[in-house]
């Protein structure tokens, strides 16, 4: 089960298993998404590499206007997944 | 009672044998297998029986994600790229405690080698990069072992995982 909200603070939650079979409800979700916010993974137990393509799509777009994504919370696993990608380069992880 | 002593000598070097033998087999192999149907709504069936496959087993969280992920894209990769296989994928899991093997196995496919893709260049600035082409190295760089065999029109990928990293 994955699930992606927006919260009353404009924060993007992430939720469930981020896998190849849930990308298009991110995308709806990201795509939507024009200035820069913060994605919180506190509560996301897994991402795959086709969820990485959708995360790294939507930074693209912003990047291209100045904006950009901010990741937070994220797991021990996922966090080695990023910096194995060098997703650490391309955004801001805290 | 020379002869007694050679008898006796030998007795406990072969127990030892047999002893260190032992200890060293002493997870039993266990083998499961299922098929999936060929589309990425597979994906959550195959979580739960891998989830059941490492539920009986000492594994670490590190190694359980390297696992799911690795055989997501895997089977993602053969759904993606062998669209119209007439069989539906089989997956098997074996283990001996302390390593897991996962067998991706296409008995309808033509020759597709994920472990010689090319790198992709991870130091472009993101201008330049395109999204994609990542899960495969990623494979490689996480997990122990990714091998791949083709005969007839059988393709076999073989993952392999040790269950305490």
């Amino acid at each position: 089960m994955f699930k992606i909200t927006i919260n009353d603070q404009g924060v993007v939650e992430l939720e469930g298993r981020l896998d190849a079979s849930q990308t298009d409800e991110a995308t709806m979700v990201l795509d939507k998404i024009t200035t820069s916010v913060t994605v919180d993974f506190k509560r996301l137990e897994y991402i795959a590499s086709a969820g990485l393509g959708v995360l790294f799509a939507a930074q693209k777009r912003l990047k291209g206007t100045g904006q950009g994504l901010r990741l937070v919370n994220l797991n021990a696993s996922i966090r080695d997944i990023f910096r194995y990608a060098r997703f650490d380069m391309v955004f801001q992880i805290e | 009672m020379d002869a007694l002593k050679h008898h006796v000598y030998g007795f406990v070097f072969f127990f030892c044998v047999f002893y260190i033998n032992s200890m060293n087999s002493n997870f039993p192999e266990e083998v499961r297998q299922k098929r999936f149907p060929r589309s990425s709504q597979s994906l959550n069936d195959i979580f739960l029986f891998l989830a059941d496959c490492l539920s009986n087993q000492m594994v670490s969280s590190d190694a359980s994600y390297k696992i799911l992920f690795a055989v997501e894209e895997i089977f993602t990769n053969i759904v993606k790229y062998n669209a119209t296989g007439t069989t539906e994928i089989l997956l098997k899991f074996s283990t001996n405690g302390r390593e897991a093997c996962i067998q991706l196995i296409d008995e309808d496919s033509p020759y597709f080698n994920p472990t010689s893709r090319p790198e992709p260049d991870l130091t472009k600035p993101i201008e330049q990069k395109k999204p994609g082409g990542l899960g495969i190295y990623l494979v490689k760089e996480l997990l122990d072992g990714f091998e791949y065999q083709h005969d007839q029109r059988t393709s076999t990928t073989t993952l392999r995982q040790q269950l305490r990293s």
